[in-house]
């Protein structure tokens, strides 16, 4: 047998093997993932509603009167979660907006602790997006690590945006004035880990995200375990969500 | 979630494993591994009442998380910067030297390279499907095939030897 032939021959097992060697995915991946796919159904019948109301005659202007909630040109919600919402105490200190993503993101954290650097894609400058704008960071507080995500992103001209998902139970939702949405909460997924985020859409359709679960494990390994709860507050997060730094 | 249908939620819980697992092959790394299976079942979600439960939403499942990995490759391609650290850094430690060879080797892989791989020996699917799913001829399925194993063979060179005696 050549080695070509045994090469293939045991590629299967090997597959098998290093696909065993990472851990299993989150416990609420399905809930999560349904979640999605219902913002994902509307967002369809939005746009099938505007098709048909195309094929009918109407106007630009026409359509946005009739779906207010998902016009690519606003991206503003009309059903705004209910008001269950407490701004934040924390208040990030303003830095550069301009420059490493990892940076600005690892600066607007708290001074208490310190970040590594995991991986970060596409670019934000004076508030324009390029690529996908994520960055992936490990918060470090003396106790232990958390890791923590933060995407940003512009609503997609052909698939607008959604007014945010406020569940009833384990969240917070909530509209400022100007129109912004806020939803953060806190979640037990199992096997120890905590998990907490918060999703803020601003009036003009960009969707910061943040979060975090209160382990270091995922990223660094080495069997670390997870801190009883993560590094940081959901306070905290959620101001660095709201910051004016993302702002457009 | 009440107003979801019970056979999806039946078979997003049943199928998320292996999907995951393949994510993880196609990906290298826990997270993104996570939200590709997150976007395909989600996908599942929007398209479930249209999918022919008659041919198999586990096939359907299989060809959305492929496709969905290929457009997310080719978007992070223009938008994404070089770190300088292996993605998977995330996986579980208890065989890191075997872990870092294969998903290394296959990292070195262009997507659909690795994507070919992936659907042929991984998930046993036959030329003719795996060039459905991926949109390309049967032809350039053996090709790939092929090509994509003597580079991974000439990336991993002494390494495999330690994976073929498993």
């Amino acid at each position: 047998m050549s080695p070509d032939e045994q090469f293939g021959q045991a590629m299967p097992e090997a597959m098998d093997h290093a696909a065993r060697q990472f851990a299993p995915h989150s416990p609420d991946l399905v809930q999560r993932a349904t979640l999605r796919g219902r913002r994902l159904r509307r967002t369809r019948r939005a746009q099938l509603g505007a098709v048909t109301v195309i094929a009918l005659g109407g106007t630009v202007l026409g359509l946005n009167q009739l779906t207010p909630a998902t016009s690519p040109t606003s991206g503003r919600p009309s059903a705004p979660p209910s008001p269950t919402y407490r701004p934040p105490v924390y208040s990030p200190p303003t830095v550069p907006r301009s420059g490493s993503l990892y940076e600005q993101f690892a600066a607007l954290l708290p001074e208490r602790g310190h970040s590594t650097e995991v991986e970060s894609s596409g670019s934000f400058t004076d508030g324009r997006l390029s690529g996908i704008v994520r960055s992936r960071l490990v918060f470090y507080d003396g106790h232990g690590g958390t890791t923590v995500t933060l995407n940003v992103k512009d609503p997609d001209p052909l698939a607008p945006a959604s007014p945010l998902d406020c569940p009833p139970v384990g969240e917070e939702c909530g509209t400022l004035p100007d129109g912004t949405q806020v939803v953060a909460g806190r979640f037990t997924p199992g096997n120890g880990l905590v998990k907490a985020g918060v999703q803020v859409l601003r009036p003009d359709g960009r969707l910061v995200d943040i979060l975090e679960y209160n382990t270091d494990d995922l990223i660094v390994g080495g069997g670390n375990l997870p801190l009883a709860e993560p590094a940081l507050s959901l306070d905290e997060l959620t101001a660095v969500a709201l910051s004016p730094h993302w702002e457009k | 979630m009440g107003e979801t249908p019970a056979d999806y939620l039946e078979f997003a819980h049943a199928r998320s494993g292996q999907l995951f697992r393949t994510a993880c092959l196609l990906t290298g790394d826990w997270h993104l591994a996570e939200d590709l299976v997150q976007e395909t079942l989600a996908k599942m979600y929007r398209s479930w009442h249209r999918i022919d439960r008659t041919e198999s939403p586990v096939a359907f499942a299989h060809t959305v998380l492929v496709r969905t990995f290929i457009s997310y490759r080719r978007l992070r391609r223009s938008g994404e910067r070089p770190s300088g650290r292996l993605p998977e850094s995330t996986a579980r430690t208890d065989d890191p030297a075997l872990r870092l060879t294969l998903i290394d080797g296959l990292a070195q892989l262009g997507a659909k390279d690795r994507a070919v791989l992936v659907l042929r020996y991984w998930d046993d699917q036959s030329v003719e499907d795996t060039a459905h799913i991926l949109r390309i001829s049967t032809g350039t399925v053996r090709t790939r095939s092929f090509r994509a194993l003597q580079r991974l063979r000439q990336v991993l060179g002494h390494d495999f030897a330690e994976l073929a005696r498993l």
